[in-house]
């Protein structure tokens, strides 16, 4: 057991084991702090040294054999400082806020320069529910649009969560290559060098197939030979479970193992504030039309209904769930369907009590 | 005196049917389903399970109103049976809280699973619901419980209300679209966008350039076809695959999906517009069995 120590977290008073980080402790403590390049199953990217050359299928890219700087969105102020919530240890009587003006613009800053490289439109589009992205309607070319992984992708929802910034600038579709190999296709053009494959075939499988070497001061990543074989691949699929993005595919279906089912899910910021499901905060919900939702304990979505009167209808619910929120809208009918289509897609069934119905087939 | 002629080329044909050789009064439950789109409205009446009577009308300027004129319209053509005969009624469709009769309303998504399971049999796995204004790709199980689904219902661009548009322009009535657009004895390029507002002027500059009506419906409904293939690519085809809504009585639309797809689409065993209404109608039953036990 390793000593007990208390640090300030956003004001409130925090006893944690010594030995992790900021980062660790917040979402230990269920507060989140934004943040890309971690992931709990690798180490922190900071600091990581890279190679000084990589592969992008033929393409060869030489830079200087440095070191990876983060993503930087994980800046909190630390006793007055900006410093990144992932590589700081907790120590006893810190004290850490998280959405401190300085750091809140400087993560912007470089949320603006990670999303300037990679599609983003979808993010910023106010039809991005009612979408199925197969045609847009503002007529984006594909390449700009965001790649089917948009309902449940780890960029998204960061992006969300901070806010596009308004100075991102346009991404241009830079052409970069599309690797196709024996297991996996590799889509570089999806790339924000979060080097979180790098680290997950470095340390979950300790191949060594994926680095990144430095070019004018940016990181970029790719594999550490020509081909998969080339450069030591074991295909056990650890970089498609921990891409935030999109980059690496399953080719084929996808192969289960003991590498690849060690990769956990990472928690993902709740975008939305919800209100426990109890009379005193049902009273302040406005009787109009809109879309309900309601959460179990473990805030997971279970209902999803659309309606003309929002209070009448959550009030009914009482009991039900744990959690509600809801959205006001006019178009409710189409809204509600907008909603469980991107449940769905990002879980494969629906809400647990949207199956309700379900006894209703064998009658 | 100048006289000005009507031309509605985009008027499909409003059906009313009741199955006459039975007799409703012999049912045990009789439940009702509506499905209120934005271009049609269907009213289903079913004895016990099976279907019984419909109205498929178009829908006017007031849900509410549509939604009376389909129960009122199939009433009357069963001619003995009141609203009190009726035990439950289910809504459905974008208009479904627009009917203040109903007993209780289901989405949209859910009876049209449920609904193709009896158009089609229980090995349809795969829906294409073409409506007026939305398109959707539907995954279900044997039982018609939705698995899967996508849809876009913020672009009108390939739906039923595009290719009316499209009919008007060439003053050729809905319900010959279809067949003429196969009489082509080599398939045009599609036109390159299924928007409504860009796909109008693009026919317009072919009408220009001398184009056919037979090609023009070919590279329009190539277009229209091209777009849902790619719609039903996202969510996986998987046999048995069919088509409800409107459009799928578009033969021109469902053969140029089945070549795009290598699949053929499963025939109908009544009018596959009706398929959202006979969903509801089903979960109608079931609910009214389960209110009494």
């Amino acid at each position: 057991m390793g000593d007990t120590i208390t640090v300030v977290l956003d004001g409130k008073e925090i006893k944690v084991e010594a030995g992790k980080t900021i980062l660790e402790i917040a979402l230990d403590n269920d507060i989140y702090i934004p943040n890309i390049c971690y992931h709990p199953n690798i180490s922190p990217g900071p600091g990581k040294k890279g190679a000084d050359r990589v592969f992008r299928g033929e393409m060869e890219i030489n830079g200087e054999a440095e070191e990876y700087e983060g993503c930087g969105l994980c800046i909190v102020k630390i006793n007055g400082e900006l410093r990144k919530a992932c590589i700081t240890l907790a120590e006893n009587g810190m004290e850490i806020i998280i959405n401190d003006p300085s750091a809140g613009e400087e993560r912007k800053e470089n949320l603006a320069r990670i999303l300037s490289n990679h599609p983003h439109v979808c993010i910023t589009c106010e039809y991005r529910n009612g979408c199925d992205r197969v045609q847009c309607m503002f007529g984006y070319a594909v390449e700009e649009r965001c790649c089917d992984l948009f309902p449940r992708c780890e960029l998204r929802y960061v992006s969300e969560y901070i806010g596009v910034p308004d100075n991102t600038s346009k991404y241009v579709f830079q052409n970069l290559p599309v690797v196709e190999e024996k297991m996996y296709r590799w889509n570089w053009n999806l790339c924000i060098n979060c080097m979180r494959c790098v680290r997950g075939c470095t340390e979950v499988r300790e191949a060594n197939a994926l680095s990144f070497t430095v070019v004018e001061g940016n990181a970029v990543a790719g594999r550490t030979g020509k081909s998969d074989v080339e450069s030591g691949c074991k295909f056990c699929g650890v970089c498609v479970e921990i891409c935030p993005t999109g980059v690496p595919r399953d080719l084929k279906r996808r192969i289960s193992n003991k590498w690849r089912d060690s990769i956990v899910e990472k928690k993902l910021p709740v975008l939305k504030e919800v209100l426990r499901l109890e009379e005193e905060f049902v009273a302040d919900v406005p009787e109009t039309a809109g879309v309900l939702r309601l959460y179990d304990e473990n805030m997971n979505v279970v209902y999803i209904k659309g309606t003309e009167n929002l209070k009448e209808e959550i009030m009914a619910e009482i009991g039900r769930a744990a959690y509600f929120d809801y959205e006001e809208d006019e178009m409710y009918t189409m809204r509600e369907s907008e909603l469980i289509q991107e449940f769905l897609q990002t879980h494969g069934r629906m809400p647990k009590l949207n199956d309700e119905v379900d006894d209703l087939f064998d009658i | 005196m100048v006289t000005v002629q009507e031309s509605e080329y985009w008027r499909w044909p409003e059906t009313i049917w009741v199955d006459e050789s039975k007799n409703w009064q012999d049912a045990e439950v009789i439940s009702c389903g509506i499905d209120l789109g934005s271009v049609s409205t269907q009213a289903v009446i079913m004895a016990d399970g099976e279907l019984y009577a419909y109205a498929n009308i178009r829908t006017g300027t007031s849900s509410t109103a549509s939604a009376e004129k389909s129960v009122n319209a199939v009433l009357e053509k069963i001619g003995d049976m009141t609203r009190e005969n009726i035990h439950y009624i289910v809504g459905t469709g974008y208009g479904r809280v627009s009917i203040p009769f109903a007993n209780k309303t289901i989405t949209e998504i859910a009876c049209h699973g449920r609904g193709a399971v009896y158009v089609y049999g229980n090995t349809v796995r795969t829906i294409l619901d073409m409506g007026g204004q939305d398109l959707k790709a539907i995954k279900v199980d044997s039982r018609g419980k939705v698995i899967n689904f996508l849809m876009n219902d913020k672009c009108a661009a390939g739906t039923g209300r595009g290719i009316e548009v499209v009919c008007d322009m060439l003053s050729i009535p809905i319900t010959d679209v279809g067949e003429l657009s196969l009489k082509v004895d080599e398939e045009p390029e599609p036109v390159s966008t299924t928007c409504v507002v860009f796909a109008k002027s693009e026919i317009l500059g072919l009408i220009r350039r001398g184009w056919s009506k037979e090609m023009i419906l070919a590279a329009f409904f190539n277009a229209v076809s091209s777009r849902v293939v790619e719609l039903l690519e996202r969510v996986g085809v998987e046999p048995d695959f069919a088509i409800t809504g409107g459009i799928s009585k578009n033969v021109g639309v469902v053969r140029r999906i089945e070549r795009k797809l290598n699949l053929k689409a499963l025939e109908p065993k009544v009018d596959p517009q009706l398929a959202g209404a006979i969903g509801a109608a089903l979960f109608a039953r079931a609910l009214y069995i389960k209110s009494k036990k």
